[in-house]
C-alpha cells in the first residue's frame, strides 16, 4: 500500500460517498423515506460515524490477512480474504454497471453499453494500474472543482424551491428506512477494514469525510425535494440529473447538464477505479504477489465481463451486511484475541 | 566501314554495394610518455591517423636550452585552437628563447609557456585526449611527461536572445553552445560561492563534457546524487546534446508530459538553483536541463517574475484559458454537436448548423483534417527559412482556408476552432508542454467523436491521472497541488507580488534550508519595527 495523505484520503471517501448518494443513491432515499429522505441521509452518516470511531484503532498496523486469520483461524481467514476478493470486484462492477446503464439512458441512448463499459474499464485500469496514491491525489486535485460545480447547481436551482415540498416533514415516518440505505455508506466501511495505511488515520479522516459526505449528501437531497414534489421526485432514476435540467442559464450553454456529467463521470471513474485497485491489491495479497501491476489487466477484465450482469441491488444489500454487521463483529473477535 | 547494324551494348555504370569491412586495427596502448620524441609522434600519429586526418596539425621545432637543440613537437586541431595564441605565446617563446642552463621541463613551465591554464601529463592517451576540444599538446625530448596547454579558439555563436523563451521584460540573455560560457552566465547572476559546478562526462567515445550544477547549503543531496548518477550511468558511445541526456534519464518515455525543464535562459536556471533544484549542462548544447519539474514550473513562463502582479495575474489566467482552448476546445465542440447539441443556446446551435450546411463531411472528419492541416503549417513554418515560413503561413492560414470554406469544404465554424486552439497552443510557454497539448488534442477529438462528452472527460480523466502518478526525480508531477506541499494554492495557481510570496523553499524538493525570504520583506515599509498602514 502507498502512501497517502490524510486530506488526500478524506476527499478519496467524500468522493466515494457522493458517487453513491448524489448520482443514484438519493433516489432510493426519496423513494424509501419521502419528504424525509435528508432526515434519512442525516442519520446514516451518524451511524456510519459511530461505527467508525467504535472500530478506530482496532486493527492499528495490522494487513487484512493478518486480521482475518488472527480472527478465524487460517483455512477460514483464507477463504474470507477470497470473498473480499470477491465482493470487491462484484461491487465495481456493480458500480460500472449501474453507470453504464444510467449513462445510456440519459445521455448515449445509441452507444452499445459495451463501449460504454470498455471505456470505463479503461479508466479504472489507468486508476488501478497508477495506485490509490494516485487516485487519492487526483480526488484532492478535484475535490475544490467538484465543490463549485454542485454549489453552481444548487444555486441555479434555487429559484425553482418550494418549502411547502418539504411537508410531510417526517415523509412516511417509517425510521426503519435508515438502515435500507446504509450501503451507500458501505464502502467507507470496507476500505477502512482493508486497507491498512488508511486505517492508521481513520479517526481523523473518518470524522472529516463523513461529516463533508453527510452535508453534501444531505444538502443535495434537502434540494431535491424542495424542487422536485413527491412523489414526482421518487420517479426519477438520476435526481442530481433532474436538478440541473431544471434551470435555464442560458448563457453559451442552455442546460447545466454539461457540469453535471463532470460530477458525475469523474466521481463515477474515481470510485470503480479506487475499488478496482483494491481489488487489484487483495488478489496480490492473496497469492503474496510483489508485483501489483502484472495483474491489473487480469483483474480489471474480470470486472468489466462482470459489469454487464445486473446486481446492483444484491451487491449493495451484501456491502451493508459486510459492513455494518460483519466488520464490528471482527472488531469485536479481534479485540478480544488480542487481549 | 562500321557496321551500322552492329549491336553495341551501353557501357554499364559501375554499381556500388556497401560491403562488410572490418573494425580498424587497434592502437597497441602506450601508456606513459616516452623520454624518446620518436616514440611518442609514432603514438601520436597513429591515434589521429595522421596524414589520412587533414585538419591535425603537427608541428615539430627545436628549443634552444643550454646551447643545445633540443627537438620538440607540438599537436593541435586546425580550427579549434587559437593560432595567434599557439604561434605568439608557445612558438615563439619556445624557438625564439634559449635559456642557459636548468631543468628543461622546469623551465618551459615557469618561464617560456606564459598560458594561465598548463599541465603536464605522464599518460600520452589521457594527454592526447585533450586535442580534440582545442587543447595543444607539447612533447619535448629526453621529457617523459606531457604539457597540456589550453588554447581553445574555435568559432562559436555568441550570447543573444534565446530564440524560444522571448521576453519583452527581463533579461535578454541566452545560452549558447560552449560549456564555459554557460557556466559563467549561471555563476556571474547567482554570485554565490555555494555554487557547486561539478564536471561530468557524458558517452563512452564523445566524453562530451558536461557540469552539475547546485547550490551546495540548498539542495538535497540525495537528489544531487541521483541527478548524477542517472547521468553516469548513461552507456552510449556518443551523446551530444542535452536534450539526448534527457531522454536518457526521465523516468517514463512514453508518456506525453516533460519530467525536466528545458531552458535557454540563465535567470531561469538560477532561480530553479535557489529553490533547491540541479541544473545540467552539456557541451555542444543551448538547452539546460532543470529537475525535477512539476507541471507548474511548465505552465509559469520566465516573464511571469519581471511583471508586476496586476499584468501577470492577467497573463496567468489567459494561459490557463489557453491550455483549456488548447486542449479540450476541439474536443468539446466534436462532443456538443455530435451527442449534445441541446445543451447549446438554439441561436448558437443555428448559427453552428447553419455554416455547415453543405459540408460533405462530419464534424470529426472536418475537425481531423482542419487539425493536420494546421499542424502541416505549423511543422512547415518551422522548418523553412524565416521570410519563406511567415508567407506560409499566410498561404497556408488565410488563402487556402478561405479557398476552403469557399469550396465548402470546411465550415467558417472550424477555421475559427482550429485558429483559435492554434494560437491558444502558442502561448504555452514549455515548448514540450506545448507538444503534449498537441498529441494529447487529438485524443480529445477521437473521445468527443466517439462517445461525446463521456468520451472527452474519460479521456481527460486518464490524462491527468498519468500526470499525477508520474515523478520527476521522486517529486510527483502536479506537486504541491497534489499532493499538498507548503505553498499557497492561490499564489500556485495565479501568483502573487514578490514581497508577498511564500517565506520558505517548496517542501516537496526537501531542501537543505527552507528559508527563502523573511515574512516583510519590504523593510522600508516598518517604521520602529511595525508595519506602517
Amino acid at each position: 500500500m502507498e502512501k497517502t495523505g490524510n486530506k488526500e484520503t478524506a476527499s478519496l471517501f467524500i468522493i466515494l460517498v457522493i458517487s453513491h448518494v448524489i448520482i443514484s443513491g438519493m433516489a432510493g432515499f426519496v423513494q424509501n423515506s419521502g419528504t424525509a429522505a435528508f432526515i434519512n441521509v442525516l442519520c446514516s452518516a451518524l451511524l456510519t460515524l459511530a461505527l467508525v470511531l467504535f472500530c478506530s484503532g482496532a486493527f492499528a498496523g495490522r494487513g487484512i490477512t493478518e486480521v482475518v486469520c488472527k480472527c478465524y483461524g487460517k483455512r477460514a481467514g483464507g477463504i474470507i480474504i477470497f470473498l473480499f476478493f470477491a465482493l470487491t470486484v462484484l461491487n465495481a462492477s456493480s458500480r460500472m454497471g449501474v453507470f453504464a446503464d444510467v449513462l445510456k439512458k440519459y445521455v448515449l441512448s445509441e452507444t452499445p453499453k459495451t463501449l460504454i463499459l470498455a471505456v470505463m474499464g479503461l479508466c479504472v485500469f489507468s486508476a488501478a494500474y497508477f495506485g490509490i496514491e494516485a487516485v487519492t491525489r487526483y480526488s484532492l486535485a478535484l475535490f475544490a472543482g467538484f465543490a463549485v460545480i454542485f454549489a453552481v447547481i444548487l444555486l441555479c436551482a434555487y429559484p425553482e424551491t418550494e418549502y411547502i415540498n418539504l411537508c410531510p416533514v417526517f415523509g412516511k415516518g417509517n425510521f426503519l428506512n435508515v438502515f435500507s440505505m446504509l450501503y451507500v455508506f458501505s464502502d467507507f466501511v470496507y476500505i477502512y477494514l482493508i486497507s491498512k495505511n488508511i486505517r492508521r488515520s481513520v479517526k481523523k479522516v473518518a470524522i472529516t469525510s463523513v461529516t463533508v459526505s453527510a452535508l453534501i449528501s444531505t444538502v443535495a437531497v434537502l434540494f431535491y425535494t424542495l424542487c422536485v414534489p413527491y412523489p414526482v421526485s421518487g420517479e426519477f432514476e438520476y435526481p442530481i440529473y433532474r436538478l440541473a435540467s431544471l434551470s435555464n442559464s442560458a448563457v453559451v450553454f442552455q442546460r447545466l447538464d454539461g457540469l453535471v456529467y463532470i460530477l458525475w463521470f469523474f466521481s463515477a471513474f474515481i470510485s470503480a477505479g479506487a475499488l478496482g485497485y483494491f481489488a487489484v491489491s487483495l488478489f496480490a495479497e492473496m497469492f503474496g504477489l510483489a508485483d501489483r501491476r502484472a495483474i491489473t489487466s487480469a483483474v480489471i477484465v474480470l470486472i468489466f465481463l462482470l459489469s454487464g450482469i445486473d446486481m446492483a441491488e444484491a451487491v449493495n444489500t451484501l456491502m451493508s451486511v459486510f459492513a455494518f454487521l460483519f466488520v464490528p463483529f471482527t472488531v469485536v473477535i479481534f479485540r478480544r484475541k488480542v487481549k | 566501314m562500321n557496321n551500322l547494324f552492329l549491336y553495341k551494348s551501353k557501357e554499364k555504370a559501375k554499381e556500388f554495394d556497401i560491403t562488410p569491412s572490418q573494425r580498424a586495427e587497434e592502437i597497441p596502448p602506450m601508456e606513459n610518455v616516452s623520454s624518446e620524441l620518436t616514440k611518442n609522434l609514432e603514438y601520436a600519429k597513429k591515434i589521429f591517423s595522421i596524414p589520412k586526418n587533414g585538419d591535425v596539425i603537427i608541428r615539430e621545432f627545436d628549443i634552444n636550452f643550454s646551447k643545445k637543440k633540443v627537438h620538440a613537437f607540438i599537436i593541435c586541431v586546425d580550427g579549434l585552437v587559437d593560432s595567434t595564441s599557439i604561434n605568439d605565446l608557445v612558438l615563439r617563446p619556445l624557438m625564439r628563447v634559449s635559456p642557459e642552463q636548468g631543468d628543461i621541463r622546469e623551465t618551459v613551465v615557469r618561464t617560456l609557456l606564459p598560458q594561465s591554464q598548463l599541465s603536464s601529463d605522464t599518460d600520452i592517451y589521457n594527454a592526447l585526449k585533450g586535442v580534440n576540444f582545442g587543447n595543444a599538446v607539447l612533447f619535448i625530448d629526453t621529457v617523459d611527461s606531457a604539457f597540456i596547454i589550453d588554447a581553445k579558439g574555435w568559432e562559436h555563436r555568441s550570447i543573444a536572445n534565446p530564440e524560444n523563451e522571448a521576453v519583452i521584460q527581463g533579461p535578454h540573455e541566452g545560452f549558447n553552445e560552449m560549456l564555459r560560457c554557460n557556466t559563467a552566465l549561471i555563476r556571474k547572476t547567482l554570485n554565490t560561492p555555494d555554487l557547486i559546478m561539478e564536471n561530468i562526462l557524458v558517452g563512452n567515445t564523445s566524453k562530451t563534457p558536461g557540469a552539475v550544477a547546485y547550490i551546495r547549503n540548498v539542495t538535497n543531496e540525495s537528489l544531487v546524487e541521483e541527478v548524477k548518477r542517472r547521468i553516469s550511468s548513461i552507456d552510449a558511445e556518443y551523446v551530444f546534446s542535452s536534450l539526448d541526456v534527457e531522454q536518457y534519464i526521465e523516468e517514463a518515455s512514453f508518456l506525453p508530459v516533460p519530467q525536466m525543464i528545458t531552458t535557454e535562459r540563465p535567470d531561469r536556471v538560477c532561480k530553479a538553483l535557489t529553490e533547491g533544484r540541479v541544473a545540467f549542462i552539456l557541451n555542444g548544447s543551448s538547452h539546460v536541463l532543470i529537475m525535477p519539474a512539476t507541471f507548474f514550473d511548465l505552465i509559469t513562463s520566465a516573464e511571469d517574475e519581471y511583471l508586476r502582479y496586476p499584468y501577470s495575474l492577467l497573463i496567468r489566467v489567459l494561459r490557463y484559458l489557453a491550455v483549456f482552448l488548447a486542449l479540450l476546445f476541439p474536443g468539446i465542440f466534436a462532443a456538443l454537436l455530435n451527442y449534445h447539441p441541446e445543451l447549446l443556446l438554439t441561436n448558437i446551435l443555428l448559427a453552428v448548423s447553419s455554416s455547415r450546411t453543405f459540408v460533405p463531411f462530419g464534424v470529426f472528419t472536418e475537425l481531423i483534417l482542419m487539425e493536420v492541416a494546421f499542424e502541416l503549417i505549423k511543422e512547415a513554418g518551422i522548418r523553412v527559412p524565416g521570410p519563406i515560413g511567415s508567407t506560409l503561413g499566410i498561404v497556408g492560414g488565410l488563402i487556402v482556408g478561405q479557398a476552403a470554406v469557399e469550396a465548402n469544404l470546411v465550415s467558417p465554424i472550424m477555421i475559427i476552432i482550429v485558429a483559435v486552439t492554434g494560437i491558444a497552443s502558442f502561448t504555452v510557454p514549455s515548448y514540450s508542454l506545448s507538444f503534449s497539448f498537441r498529441f494529447s488534442r487529438f485524443l480529445y477529438i477521437i473521445g468527443g467523436a466517439l462517445m461525446g462528452l463521456y468520451g472527452v472527460l474519460s479521456v481527460f480523466f486518464i490524462n491527468t491521472l498519468m500526470a499525477i502518478g508520474v515523478k520527476s526525480f521522486g517529486v510527483p508531477f502536479m506537486s504541491p497541488l497534489s499532493p499538498v506541499g507548503n505553498v499557497n494554492k492561490t499564489e500556485l495557481v495565479f501568483g502573487a507580488p514578490i514581497w508577498k510570496r511564500g517565506t520558505e523553499r517548496e517542501n516537496y524538493l526537501h531542501p537543505k534550508d527552507m528559508y527563502k525570504k523573511a515574512k516583510i520583506s519590504r523593510k522600508w515599509r516598518q517604521t520602529n519595527g511595525e508595519d506602517r498602514k
